[in-house]
């Protein structure tokens, strides 16, 4: 029963590492048009001395460069009529808000299953 | 008692299988993004050595030769990695493959739990119980 119960919390924290992802994927579209916001990427690892569980690791901030948007009307514009916008590319934040749900429901799967395994274990004792 | 009755060895045996291959599989599935992990298997289930009343055997290889990937032993049976081509982070997990494994070893844990009732059954006739 242990490899059961380990199964568990190894999916549960598989679950709980995509949808801090996909908080961060909406975090990034939802700042596409902030001035000077630098995209936010996580990075998975294995926690450590645990049986094969995952964590999100540091959040660090893209680095790449920012792109001048050329308007003259807003407020932050310089002389030239430009301001730093963001570096988020919308395609890419969908395309890994796709991956992560994907990662998601395989993880709720496997928890289903080890809860059908359990259950069907604990029925022996039942006739 | 029923570790000496073969159908009940057997059984658990192949229960026991079945359930940490499941744990297994959650842990690949849960580091399908992780970079740089390297998916895990089990060898298939007789190659385990399964021998009817002597339990679990090791399968004894040659005196020195070294099993290629092999991860250590876990309840007997040998962890192995299983991965396929190397993604751009260095992860070797499909979730396709994942899944269709744990579809399968379900079934394998399915049939083994049957048997084990119908032992059960057997059992409880032969002390002239019914159900």
């Amino acid at each position: 029963m242990d490899g059961l119960k380990e199964s568990f919390s190894i999916s549960a924290s598989g679950m709980r590492a995509q949808s801090t992802r996909l908080r961060h994927v909406a975090e990034n579209i939802a700042n596409t048009d902030t001035p000077g916001y630098r995209r936010k990427r996580v990075s998975f690892e294995s926690e450590f001395g645990s049986f094969g569980q995952v964590k999100v690791g540091k959040v660090s901030l893209d680095q790449s460069e920012l792109p001048l948007v050329h308007d003259p009307s807003h407020p932050l514009a310089d002389e030239n009529g430009h301001y730093e916008g963001s570096n988020v590319n919308s395609i890419l934040e969908i395309a890994d808000s796709r991956e992560a749900q994907r990662g998601y429901e395989a993880n709720l799967k496997m928890f289903d299953q080890t809860r059908k395994m359990t259950s069907a274990l604990l029925d022996l004792l039942r006739r | 008692m029923f570790a000496s009755i073969g159908i009940f060895k057997a059984a658990s045996a192949k229960a026991s299988y079945a359930t940490k291959l499941q744990s297994l599989t959650a842990k690949n599935i849960a580091n399908s993004d992780t970079p740089g992990y390297k998916a895990v298997g089990m060898e298939a289930f007789n190659k385990a050595g399964f021998q009817g009343n002597a339990g679990i055997v090791q399968k004894t290889t040659l005196i020195g030769h070294q099993v290629r990937n092999d991860r250590g032993l876990e309840g007997g049976f040998r962890v192995i990695e299983t991965g396929g081509e190397a993604s751009r982070n260095g992860n070797t997990v499909s979730l396709e493959e994942e899944i269709l494994n744990s579809a399968l070893l379900k079934h394998e844990h399915d049939i083994a739990l049957s048997a084990y009732r119908s032992g059960l059954t057997l059992l409880r006739a032969a002390i002239g119980r019914k159900g």
